[in-house]
């Protein structure tokens, strides 16, 4: 330090295009009880994420995605998936954009062959430069994965996060049923399938969505939205009547649980006496006659997982991931879940999925949740939302989950830092934009 | 007098490095051994702060009878040397319980601007500070910083109660003690926005990360809270799993009892951590225990791999150091930093 040098105030220093790289622990003065939920723009990590659709990764195929920030590269080899980490540590380059491999066992960088194993992440060789000094001796950071249900799910994991600590993917995954029919019963629905039931085979899409992932995933379980689907196409093609709004009217309208040999979530205990259906408005004038929905449930899950059962037919579970890609993307996973022990069955489901269920479920219905997520990015997509809002007592179930978050999450993710999103505007997020094909989950491959 | 002599000093750190340098029996040890570079932590030189302390394994140190040190007899007796503050008569050989890593931090001067002077009880002030454009202070959980009282030559030391994950923000918790040098610049002078020098970051009272895993006992009197916030704060941030928490913290009075609302906090956010909350002197109003720190942890909180951090005044730090051995612990899984005068 010279000593005659002015002492400065520290500029803010994060330009407007810029994510700021340091993660602030408790800066604000409105420390409160989901502070660190606040500070978890880019997600969680330590935890287990849908990655790709088992059929959208073929035997050999290498695809790249990003996850909380951390570009990830997955090759399937003999029908077993491997993830490594999608940045070359020669120059930054994603491996994934360019697929180039030799033989089962690695991965080769198209840039200056640069090879990772692919079960260790070692640097196994350099193809022009075998003998160089840091082969063997540094190396890309390996995921653990798991392929169920036809998802292949990603550990995404800090790179010292120790491999010997990796929970199992049910630590991560909703509650199964019957299992726990007896602590959360379900008097007027059938027990829900669960993704880790042998025969339980998962029908859905995914895509991306312009808005955090916490704003994304707390409209999942927001009983008080329910007003933004009175026109779907399935509530009016059923004669479905929703009440206005749904409040709850008891303290145990919700459970938390944080089980040790099992996940981290909240209950809500719809359609029975803890929440009241709103049927009226006077000062509106507006008044329902007769309620008629189908009965479901939703209760939600670390990293921010959505079980909604029951829905949107008996015997079938809605699952919903917000995968957070950067801190203004997710990618939205819904999952429709049915166990179907027989071909036959399998096959009924497929059609009744094909014909149905995707078109007026996941697609006409869940459009309308996509677009209010949306809506709420500009309010809290620069953080101030997060003090201004005003909540009400229907959004205890927002609230619940950002205590129960803020206390069982495994890490907050840093900021992105060198990857896709870490740089707002960059020259190419705006050519891909401008050229119509914005690039997002998926890795561009190049084409040359 | 006899002939200068010199001697072969080695010491181990925890990674398993040994250094040997040569040392003169008209120096201290730590003389030798910064003179060969090699990394023990210290700051005082004069026997205070504890932070060159080392374990003798063989061979003959004396401590300086010029300085009294803060090593207790007991400490001696285990083979405890402050190397600022001790002399070799043979050849020998010592252990830290640091790496090589951690004493290599040089300490540094920084500039730092008063975002927060908050007074949390009648006694205790949280100063939020930040880092000044350009300049930058690293430390690890635990440490402290000497912070300079303006426009004198007088240095104060405070522990942060941040991670190193807030930087370029800082915290401290500070005891304002009624007649005190740096307390009456606190309370009567400092105002958000002035200036203030600090240098560091000292200390070999920082969190152990090859203990992570095993239970944390820890231990803190007053504003000795702070190093272990911090410390509480990075084991939150550190990835993998969560160790188990005990936390005892005490003040003197329910009158001056601060921090109810962090701690309450942390364990909102931490569902590992147990914490007790005593004081000697209590109201009617008191929910929490009576009596110091130490005496709410028994023989049942000490599992058998436990690690203890304790920090506070000096009287709660040796007391808590003879007691927790007598529990069983060793003393080699007790870290302490004493909050002396100077
Ligand atoms: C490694 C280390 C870390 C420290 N960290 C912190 C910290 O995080 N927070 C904190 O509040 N303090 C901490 N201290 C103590 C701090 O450095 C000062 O000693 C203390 O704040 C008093 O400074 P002062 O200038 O206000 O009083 P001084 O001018 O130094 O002392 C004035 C008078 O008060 C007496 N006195 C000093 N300290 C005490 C005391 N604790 N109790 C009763 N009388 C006392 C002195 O003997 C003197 O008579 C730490 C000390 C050390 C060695
Ligand atoms: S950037 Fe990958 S090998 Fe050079
Ligand atoms: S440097 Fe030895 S006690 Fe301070
Ligand atoms: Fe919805």
């Amino acid at each position: 330090m010279e000593k005659d040098a002015p002492v400065r105030r520290r500029s803010s220093g994060d330009g407007a295009d810029v994510i700021a790289t340091s993660r602030r622990l408790n800066d604000s003065k409105t420390q409160s009880q989901y502070e660190p939920y606040k500070q978890a723009e880019w997600g969680f990590v330590n935890h287990w994420y849908p990655a790709v659709f088992s059929e959208e990764l073929e035997e050999d195929q290498v695809e790249g995605v990003q996850i909380c920030g951390i570009p990830i590269v997955l090759r399937r080899v003999n029908g077993r998936v491997y993830a490594l980490k999608d940045r070359c540590i020669h120059r930054g380059v994603r491996m994934s954009a360019k697929p180039m491999c030799f033989n089962k066992e690695t991965i080769s960088c198209w840039y200056h062959g640069f090879t990772f194993n692919l079960e260790t992440g070692n640097l196994d060789t350099i193809v022009g430069n075998p003998d160089d000094k840091l082969i063997g001796t540094t190396g890309v950071t390996p995921y653990p994965t798991e392929e169920k249900c036809g998802i292949v799910f990603v550990f995404v994991r800090e790179d010292d996060f120790p491999l010997d600590e990796v929970p199992p993917l049910a630590h991560d995954l909703p509650l199964a049923f019957p299992d726990n029919s007896e602590r959360f019963p379900h008097p007027l629905w059938p027990a829900a399938p669960h993704i880790l039931h042998e025969d339980a085979v998962g029908l859905g899409i995914h895509r991306t969505g312009e808005s955090n992932w916490r704003v994304a995933c707390e409209n999942g379980f927001d009983n008080a939205h329910i007003l933004i689907h009175q026109d779907n196409m399935i509530v009016q093609s059923n004669n479905w009547v929703l009440p206005l709004g749904i409040r709850p009217v008891s303290n145990d309208c919700i459970t938390t649980f944080e089980d040790d040999n099992g996940p981290s979530g909240l209950m809500q205990w719809l359609f029975s006496d803890r929440w009241e259906p709103i049927l009226e408005n006077e000062t509106l004038g507006i008044k329902v006659n007769g309620v008629n929905g189908r009965p479901y449930r939703t209760s939600f899950y670390l990293p921010g997982v959505l079980l909604v059962e029951n829905w949107p037919e008996e015997y079938i579970a809605q699952y919903e991931w917000y995968v957070p890609i950067t801190d203004d993307t997710y990618e939205y996973w819904e999952v429709l879940v049915k166990r179907c022990p027989t071909e036959e069955e399998r096959e009924q489901f497929k059609y009744r999925y094909k014909t149905v269920l995707e078109p007026m479920a996941l697609r006409g219905f869940n459009n309308c949740d996509l677009y209010a997520r949306e809506s709420m990015q500009d309010f809290y997509g620069d953080g101030s939302g997060w003090n201004d809002e005003q909540l009400v007592d229907t959004d205890v179930s927002p609230i619940t989950w950002r205590k129960l978050a803020s206390r069982c999450n495994r890490g907050i993710a840093r900021p992105g830092v060198g990857v896709t999103g870490s740089v707002k505007a960059s020259s190419l997020r705006l050519r891909d934009v401008s050229e119509g094909s914005p690039s997002r989950y998926f890795v561009r491959k190049v084409d040359f | 007098m006899s002939a200068v002599q010199s001697y072969e000093v080695s010491v181990q750190f925890s990674d398993g490095d040994i250094a040997v340098f040569p040392v003169t029996s008209n120096e201290t040890i730590l003389e030798g051994a910064l003179k060969a570079d090699v990394p023990i932590l210290n700051q005082c030189q004069s026997g205070s702060c504890g932070s060159c302390v080392a374990v003798l394994e063989d061979g003959e140190a004396t401590p300086l009878a010029t300085q009294a040190g803060c090593l207790l007899d007991s400490e001696l007796a285990e083979g405890r040397r402050l190397l600022c503050s001790a002399r070799a008569f043979s050849d020998c050989s010592f252990q830290v319980d640091y790496t090589t890593s951690a004493g290599a931090a040089t300490p540094a001067a920084a500039n730092v601007f008063i975002d927060e002077i908050a007074w949390l009880s009648s006694d205790v002030v949280r100063l939020g500070v930040e880092l000044a454009e350009g300049d930058w202070a690293d430390f690890s959980p635990g440490q402290y910083m000497r912070i300079n009282i303006p426009n004198t030559e007088i240095y104060r030391s405070y522990s942060m109660s941040s991670s190193p994950e807030q930087l370029p923000k800082l915290e401290f918790l500070v005891r304002v003690i009624p007649g005190g040098l740096f307390s009456e610049f606190l309370s009567t002078k400092a105002r958000v926005d002035d200036i203030l020098k600090l240098e560091g970051p000292y200390g070999s009272f920082f969190w152990r990360e090859n203990f992570r895993r095993s239970k944390h006992l820890l231990i803190a009197g007053g504003t000795g809270l702070a190093p272990l916030l911090s410390i509480l704060d990075q084991i939150r941030a550190a990835p993998g799993k969560k160790p188990d928490i005990t936390l005892s913290f005490g003040c003197a009075s329910d009158k001056t009892f601060f921090g109810a609302d962090i701690l309450d906090l942390r364990k909102a956010w931490m569902p590992t951590l147990e914490t007790r909350l005593t004081v000697d002197d209590a109201g009617e109003s008191w929910s929490g225990l009576i009596g110091n720190p130490l005496q709410a942890i028994s023989t049942d909180d000490i599992e058998s791999d436990a690690v203890a951090y304790v920090c506070g005044p000096p009287g709660l730090v040796n007391s808590s150091k003879k007691v927790l051995s007598d529990f069983g612990m060793s003393e080699s899984r007790i870290f302490a930093e004493r909050f002396l005068p100077e």
